[in-house]
This record gives C-alpha cells, sequence and structure tokens, in this order.
C-alpha cells in the first residue's frame, strides 16, 4: 500500500514519530487538497483537518470545506481508494463550557462528522474519525503546543505527533489484516478462577469475591464481542458435562451456553481442538483468537498454529477485560462488513454437523443455507485449477486419473472430451471451484467418465448429485443415452466407493485392472435425489 | 550522562555518528530547521522539558543544546 499523508498542518515529516507507521508514506504539500483527485499517486489517503487552520478574514465557516467534501465523495466512489480523515475543533481558549455553548470549531467539527457518516454510510472504503478523542488520551492540551504556530504552521506538539502516528499505524495494521472472526476461550482460571474438576461449581470464583468480580467483568466484554458478531468457541480440558453445568446452571455466569457456537471440552490437545473447530465452521485458522491463560498451552498453539492469534494475557486478571475489549484482531476497521446474527446460523451449521442422521432436518438446514453453483466449461483461464484439482484431490476422485497442466490442454483440443468446473457457494462462504469433471465420448450413443472429483470440504450438500445434474443435461442435449462409470479403488477413496450406485449405475462385469470397477447406465435412469436444494 | 543522551538522540536523527559537543549545527550535513525542530522535540521528550521560543531558534552547536538542558533540569 502507498499513502499519502495530507494535512491543513505542518506536520513535521522526518520526525522520529512517524516511523511507528510501516506502510509507505508521503507527505503531501501542505492543503494540497487538489491530490484528493489523484487516482493513480495513491491508494490511500489519510487527510488531517485542523479546523482552526481555516480561518480566514471572514473567520471559519462551514462553507470553507464544502470543496474539500466534494472532493471525498467523489474519491470515496471509487472503490480502490481507500480514504481517512480526521478531523480536530482545537483551539485554545476557554476549555470549560456549559450548556452546550460550542466554539464555532466544535459546531463546525459536529457538522462535518455527520457528512462524513453520510458518506462513509455509501462507501466502506471511506474512514473518518475525530482526533481529538485520540489527544482525549493524553489530555487534549497536552496535543498542541502553542510555541510551534510561530515556528512553522502547526500547533501540533510533539506528544500531538506521536499520538497521531500512533492511531494512524494501529489503523493500518487493522486496515490490512483480515479481520478475526473467532474467540477461543479456555475455561478454567480464564472464564472463571480455580479449577472446575477440583473444587466444583460451588467453588469456582465467579460473582461476589473480588476477583469473581473481575472474571465477571471479563465475561461481559466477551458478551459485547458476541454482540458485535464475534464466534465464541471454548476449548477446554474439563469433562464436557461439568463445564456445560456451569454454563447452564452457574448462578452468576454471564457467558451461557448458547452463546457459543462450538465447545470442545476434552483432554485433546488444544491445537488438535482448535483445528477441529476451524473445520466445522469452515473458518480458516487465521480468523481464530485463542485465550488461554497457560502459557504451556499458549506456546504450544503459537508453535503448531501459528496463523491463530494466541494473545498474551496481562499477568495481572484484573486488566483483563480491558485487554480483551481493546484487542485489534476484532477491530471492525477492515472492509468486511460482519452480520450481528453471525452465531445462529453457526448454530445451524453446527447443528448440522453434529446431527446429521436426522434427515429431515439436514435438508432443511441444506435448504437454508442457499446453495448455489456456478458452472465454467474447462478452458485457458481455468486449466490451472483444473489440473490442480485432479493432481491434490485424494478421497472423492473415482479415478484419481492425474492431469498436468499440458494433459488438460489436450483435453480442451480434443472434440471426444468435455470437462466441467463446478464452483459452489452458500451463505457462509464462497468455496470456489470445487468439482471437476472430464466426459469422454466412446460411441454417437455412450458416454464414459473420465474424471469425477470434489473438494472434501463440500461433502454432504449433495453436491455430487447436482453435478451428476449438469452431466446428464449434457448427455440429453447432445442425445447420448448410455454412460459408463469406472470407480478405481485407491484405498483413499472409499468416500467415493459407493457414488456411482447411489445415482443408479449398476456395476457390470468388464474390468481394466485389479482394483477397478465398471458401471453403467441408461442416460434417462441417472438417479437425482433431493436436487431442489439447488433451485 | 545528559550530554551522552543528547548526542544518541542527534547522532539517530542525522543517522551519522562522527559529531560530538563542539560540532556547529551549521556544519552537519543533514541540518535543516525541520531536522532541528525535530531533534529539539526529541530532547524535550526525552528530558521532559521545554524550550523558551528564543533558545530554540538561536542554538548554534550542539553544547549549547546540552548547557540549557542541564540549566533546566537542576
Amino acid at each position: 500500500m502507498n499513502i499519502g499523508i495530507l494535512s491543513s498542518s505542518f506536520l513535521y515529516p522526518g520526525n522520529q514519530a512517524w516511523k511507528k507507521i510501516n506502510v509507505k508514506k508521503t507527505f503531501c504539500e501542505l492543503g494540497d487538497y487538489k491530490i484528493l483527485q489523484e487516482r493513480k499517486k495513491f491508494d490511500f489517503i489519510v487527510l488531517i483537518l485542523f479546523i482552526s487552520d481555516f480561518n480566514n478574514k471572514e473567520g471559519t465557516k462551514f462553507d470553507n470545506f464544502n470543496p474539500i467534501i466534494k472532493l471525498l465523495e467523489e474519491r470515496a466512489k471509487h472503490k480502490n481508494l481507500g480514504t481517512l480523515v480526521m478531523v480536530s475543533s482545537y483551539k485554545k481558549d476557554n476549555l470549560i463550557k456549559v450548556n452546550n455553548n460550542l466554539s464555532k470549531e466544535k459546531k463546525i467539527k459536529q457538522k462535518l462528522l455527520k457528512k462524513f457518516l453520510d458518506i462513509k454510510k455509501k462507501n466502506l472504503n471511506f474512514n473518518f474519525s475525530d482526533i481529538d478523542e485520540v489527544f482525549s488520551t493524553i489530555g487534549l492540551q497536552n496535543a498542541f503546543d502553542s510555541r510551534n504556530k510561530y515556528l512553522t504552521s502547526s500547533n501540533l506538539s510533539q506528544s500531538g505527533i506521536d499520538e497521531l502516528s500512533y492511531f494512524i499505524s494501529v489503523f493500518f495494521t487493522r486496515y490490512s489484516k483480515p479481520k478475526s472472526k473467532v474467540l477461543v476461550l479456555d475455561c478454567d482460571n480464564t472464564l472463571w478462577g480455580g479449577v472446575l474438576g477440583e473444587e466444583g461449581i460451588n467453588k469456582i470464583e465467579m460473582g461476589e469475591t473480588q476477583n469473581g468480580k473481575i472474571y465477571l467483568d471479563f465475561q461481559k466484554e466477551i458478551l459485547n464481542l458476541h454482540d458485535q458478531g464475534i464466534l465464541l468457541a471454548i476449548s477446554s480440558k474439563n469433562n464436557e458435562k461439568d463445564v456445560l453445568d456451569v454454563l447452564n446452571n452457574h448462578h452468576s455466569i454471564i457467558l451461557k451456553k448458547n452463546h457459543f457456537v462450538n465447545f470442545k471440552i476434552n483432554w485433546e490437545s488444544k491445537s488438535k481442538n482448535i483445528i477441529k473447530i476451524s473445520k466445522e465452521l469452515d473458518l480458516g485458522l487465521d480468523s481464530f483468537v485463542f485465550w488461554d491463560d497457560n502459557p504451556l498451552e499458549r506456546n504450544l498453539v503459537r508453535k503448531i498454529l501459528p496463523d491463530v492469534s494466541t494473545v498474551e494475557p496481562n499477568e495481572d486478571i484484573v486488566y483483563w477485560p480491558e485487554q480483551i475489549a481493546s484487542l485489534e484482531n476484532f477491530s471492525n476497521l477492515s472492509n468486511v462488513s460482519i452480520k450481528k446474527d453471525q452465531t445462529k446460523k453457526y448454530h445451524a451449521r453446527a447443528k448440522f454437523i453434529n446431527d446429521k442422521d436426522s434427515a429431515k432436518d439436514e435438508l432443511k438446514y441444506l435448504k437454508s443455507i442457499k446453495l448455489r453453483t456456478k458452472i465454467s466449461t474447462l478452458n485457458k483461464n481455468n486449466i490451472a485449477r483444473a489440473s490442480e484439482m485432479t493432481l491434490k484431490t485424494n478421497q472423492y476422485n473415482l479415478r484419481t486419473k492425474r492431469y498436468v497442466l499440458a494433459d488438460i490442454e489436450n483435453i480442451i483440443k480434443d472434440k471426444n472430451y468435455f470437462g466441467l468446473l463446478i464452483g459452489l457457494k452458500d451463505i457462509y462462504a464462497d468455496h470456489g471451484n470445487v468439482g471437476l469433471i472430464i466426459l469422454k465420448r466412446i460411441n454417437k450413443n455412450t458416454l464414459f467418465i473420465d474424471t469425477f472429483l470434489m473438494s472434501c470440504r463440500v461433502i454432504g450438500r449433495y453436491f455430487e448429485t447436482q453435478i451428476f445434474r449438469y452431466i446428464k443435461e449434457y448427455a440429453l442435449k447432445n442425445n447420448y443415452t448410455d454412460i459408463l462409470g469406472e470407480f478405481i479403488d485407491t484405498k483413499k477413496n472409499i468416500v467415493a466407493k459407493k457414488l456411482l450406485e447411489k445415482h443408479g449405475f449398476k456395476k457390470i462385469s468388464r474390468k481394466t485392472k485389479e482394483n477397478s470397477q465398471m458401471y453403467s447406465n441408461k442416460i434417462k435412469n441417472i438417479k437425482l435425489e433431493n436436487i431442489n436444494l439447488y433451485d | 550522562m545528559t550530554e551522552k543522551k543528547i548526542l544518541e538522540i542527534i547522532q539517530k536523527h542525522i543517522q551519522n555518528r562522527k559529531i560530538n559537543r563542539k560540532t556547529k549545527l551549521k556544519n552537519i550535513e543533514k541540518w535543516d530547521s525541520l531536522m532541528h525542530l525535530n531533534i529539539i522535540f526529541a530532547i524535550e521528550k526525552v528530558f521532559k522539558i521545554k524550550f523558551k521560543i528564543s533558545e530554540m531558534s538561536s542554538f548554534k552547536n550542539i553544547e549549547e543544546i546540552i548547557n540549557s538542558v542541564k540549566n533546566k533540569k537542576k
């Protein structure tokens, strides 16, 4: 990223404080707002406005800002251009004001912030902040230095520059990192004090005692994260029954069972559990944050799963509530907006994974996640993915034929072959291209399934049946009547063994080699169950 | 102690170790008015002091800065 920093005040480029910002940055000329129009120079512009700088002969007026607002609105429309606007209304005057008797600068700031919010609502790539709030952490007056107004054209003090730079650097670390979505928590000495297995539900610390109150405050902050759409999960070495008893029945507990999307309460390693949670939720490990009081567990997770952000909790639990509330991982800055009903959705999913046997629920659930496919015939642009799939897919693969890029290129050219890549999307994720078929013409009536494979990630969604639907459609359209299939047992692909039978194919005695089983079917008899899931 | 720290701050800014208390500011290659201010700010921050505006622009060599800081710390 290449950012431009533009301001109405002098910002002391070269000041050591700016080293904190770890992205390529350029200080633009003072007040050169035209640069906001530039679409090539910077992908991101940080604009810092001090309202008192806009003090011309007629005084400071809101109208003075109209040209800048116009430029910002224009800029925000370009999705690939980012903007962060910071405004300060600081003016050295009597800061003690009562009865809403705001300074002119403050009134202008409020109006500007309102305007910025309107822009933000329409454009996610636009961000704004009231810098005075940032400065208030060091005391507003400390952020400014009257001497500097006469030395340069800036009121900022060294501390003010420090704070600005800190804010911008945090902004960009958050901005460029994907937002974490899942918080995995330990139980003993994390959600409550003491060891549940030894002390029992009535003796653990949670509630009235001094420490107990801290643990409750910690839970409150976690609940807050949950309400913002962060998913909560537990990984604890305990008896599941005991922990669930606490979550359901403890008189003080704030975090209840239904706040969590996933529990791994067992004696397995935490890293194994986190991997399982990641698979069940279908979320990458880099969207996980792990909190555990035990340094051994933390170090193991750090070592085995470096993608997971393992938090180093403060040694004194009194600081935990504020620490978890201010974790950068969950910050709302990134361009991905999250929805608040995430937990519900994932509960449905977890339920689906946990009790797959109740077929009726399963179909209902699958219908609700809005499965959608996207097909593309093999072409120059997707052969790389197709080849990769043939080389990597071991499990759900009928014949495990491996094709390097050149092979696929030949297949495209050969009129006897027809290949299709099938992508899958549901409300959780776009899984990308996860299915591949290659059909071979045997004669004018008969097709042969040369390749049928799909990614294991999407098993259990009748995706394979949807793929057969495409086969059937293609065959009927091209006047084929018969289809042959073969299962070649590689010991790794047992999961695909029944695939052909499931879709109405019958075994035939022809054999190409020892571990092969041939099947045949009439095109019109290809059985497509529950295919309405995809309508 | 004060002297050593001030020299360190200046060295860090100008990325050159060849200076001492007698060095004249105008003879330092990378020195300009902006660098001057940034260094003064850094020194103020480290020693928790404030220079008068008249002082800030009057420093001619490093020794004057050191003496001013020492006076303020007394």
